[in-house]
């Protein structure tokens, strides 16, 4: 028998799985809600849950009891906000991307496009494609995560890419 | 090839780099690839709001803290004012020596433990008094007026009196709505016999009853305690005017209701520590429209 099980109720286990679990349930609340203040109380309200039953969830089982706990919270919450995300001023040509210039109208107007389309999908869809192309969520993750197959999760991320060129499409 | 149109994943593997070579090829050639090239490096450059995370673990190892603590206490955050309240009733009543009476302000909680050692515990704006000399010996009768759960200790003949509404019980847990125009008595253990002006009726585990000067209708009582106990209040085919003054109570605000219907029912619950949440789960779902004429002042009206 080892000496000592690792369990939630260890504090320093307990930063670890806040460390590896915190940003995507973020982010995760987030756009879904559009409220960042809202996704820190669901967030930090999960992780208190976390540790008041430390002794019943297992450390292989915390992430996707704090989805849960998350989820339902977010259920329980009336207020959805748009979902806003910040053009951070990089320039295409910074990340090495060579597109023509005639295609996009003005850059910037095409970014608030996008900002605004994004924030437009239906939730099931944005939260989709934010978690793959913001955090890099493989779909077998997201599928984790939301709770779904990955093949549903496949089909929410074509579904969200064809709507956002239908919307963006005609701008150009 | 298949367009992307017809697919339901054909969009999802492009990203996700799992076409053959000549599905890319020839998705390369389309039209429509350098806009949802452009599209996913577009959506590279976006942000979401940044969080602090090394404060919000603060924060929940502060709360922590504060779960650790009530769980080994089971001493809730309003013990201080209610400590408080009770050194002052206690010199009081070394005075008076008469009645005992507890009372609790708007969005208090107080628990009593009586004589006997059963308990009473007051939701907000509840008055309880009960007189102090030889309580127990033969009877023991208390005085509410409010909202109050018992739980009472096997013993003679328990009695909540309420102007001319009496609950009787032996041994058990019940609780006690009793105001000047509403009565309502939910059983949560054991047999209570409920009585107002008109009607009696003895109800048991998961029964209630309610009626203030109607004969007494009865009513299903599923959970294990009343939910207020636990920063909650719940409603079942309450009239309105009931839930409004629960909310006043719960609040400390002034709700104007002239312009709605009073008498129609609500099923449901509402939070003791969100007034806005509060007031968004009561109206909303009775198409009725509440605005702040000030901070403690709202008017309701029919959408």
């Amino acid at each position: 028998m080892p000496e000592k099980v690792s369990s939630i109720c260890d504090e320093k286990k307990f930063k670890m799985i806040f460390e590896d679990y915190s940003e995507v349930i973020l982010n995760f609340i987030y756009y879904k809600c559009g409220n960042m203040k809202q996704a820190e109380d669901i967030t930090q309200d999960a992780f208190v849950k976390l540790w008041k039953n430390c002794e019943k969830v297992l450390v292989e089982k915390a992430k996707s009891f704090l989805m849960k706990v998350a989820q339902n919270a977010f259920f329980n919450e009336i207020k959805h906000d748009k979902v806003i995300l910040k053009y951070n001023k990089q320039l295409f040509s910074s990340i090495g991307y060579d597109y023509s210039p005639e295609f996009l109208l003005e850059e910037k107007e095409f970014m608030e496009k996008l900002e605004r389309s994004i924030s437009a999908l239906p939730e099931k869809q944005r939260v989709v494609f934010l978690l793959s192309r913001k955090d890099n969520k493989t779909y077998k993750e997201i599928a984790e995560i939301i709770g779904l197959t990955q093949k549903a999760v496949e089909r929410r991320m074509h579904l969200a890419l064809l709507e956002l060129r239908k919307k963006l499409g005609r701008t150009i | 090839m298949e367009k992307p149109e017809q697919s339901n994943d054909f969009l999802a593997k492009w990203v996700d780099g799992t076409l053959s070579k000549e599905e890319l090829r020839e998705f390369k050639k389309s039209r429509e690839y350098i806009l949802y090239e452009t599209i996913l490096q577009g959506t590279k450059l976006l942000d979401a709001p940044k969080t602090d995370r090394e404060k919000l673990f603060d924060k929940i190892q502060k709360e922590k803290q504060k779960e650790v603590k009530v769980k080994k206490l089971l001493i809730p955050k309003w013990i201080y004012a209610v400590a408080a309240g009770i050194a002052l009733l206690l010199g009081y009543t070394f005075f008076l020596n008469q009645n005992k009476s507890y009372t609790t302000g708007y969005g208090e909680q107080l628990e009593i433990t009586l004589p006997d050692g059963s308990e009473a515990r007051l939701n907000a704006k509840a008055t309880l008094y009960f007189k102090n000399r030889n309580w127990g010996a033969n009877e023991r009768t208390v005085f509410l007026d409010g909202e109050a759960f018992f739980k009472v200790k096997k013993g003679n003949t328990f009695t909540v009196v309420s102007g001319k509404r009496t609950v009787t019980v032996l041994g058990t847990q019940f609780n006690v709505i009793a105001t000047s125009d509403f009565f309502e008595v939910g059983c949560y253990e054991g047999k209570v016999k409920v009585d107002n002006k008109i009607s009696s009726k003895i109800i048991t585990k998961g029964e209630g009853v309610r009626g203030d000067d109607t004969p007494l209708n009865e009513l299903d009582v599923t959970k294990k305690m009343p939910s207020w106990v636990n920063g909650e209040s719940n409603f079942t085919a309450t009239p309105l005017k009931q839930v409004i003054i629960a909310l006043e109570k719960q609040y400390n605000v002034t709700i104007r209701k002239e312009a709605i219907d009073q008498h129609q029912k609500f099923t449901g619950t509402f939070t003791h520590n969100n007034l806005e949440k509060a007031l968004y789960t009561v109206f909303a779902a009775m198409n009725i429209t509440f605005t702040f004429t000030d901070d403690t002042t709202i008017e309701l009206y029919e959408k």
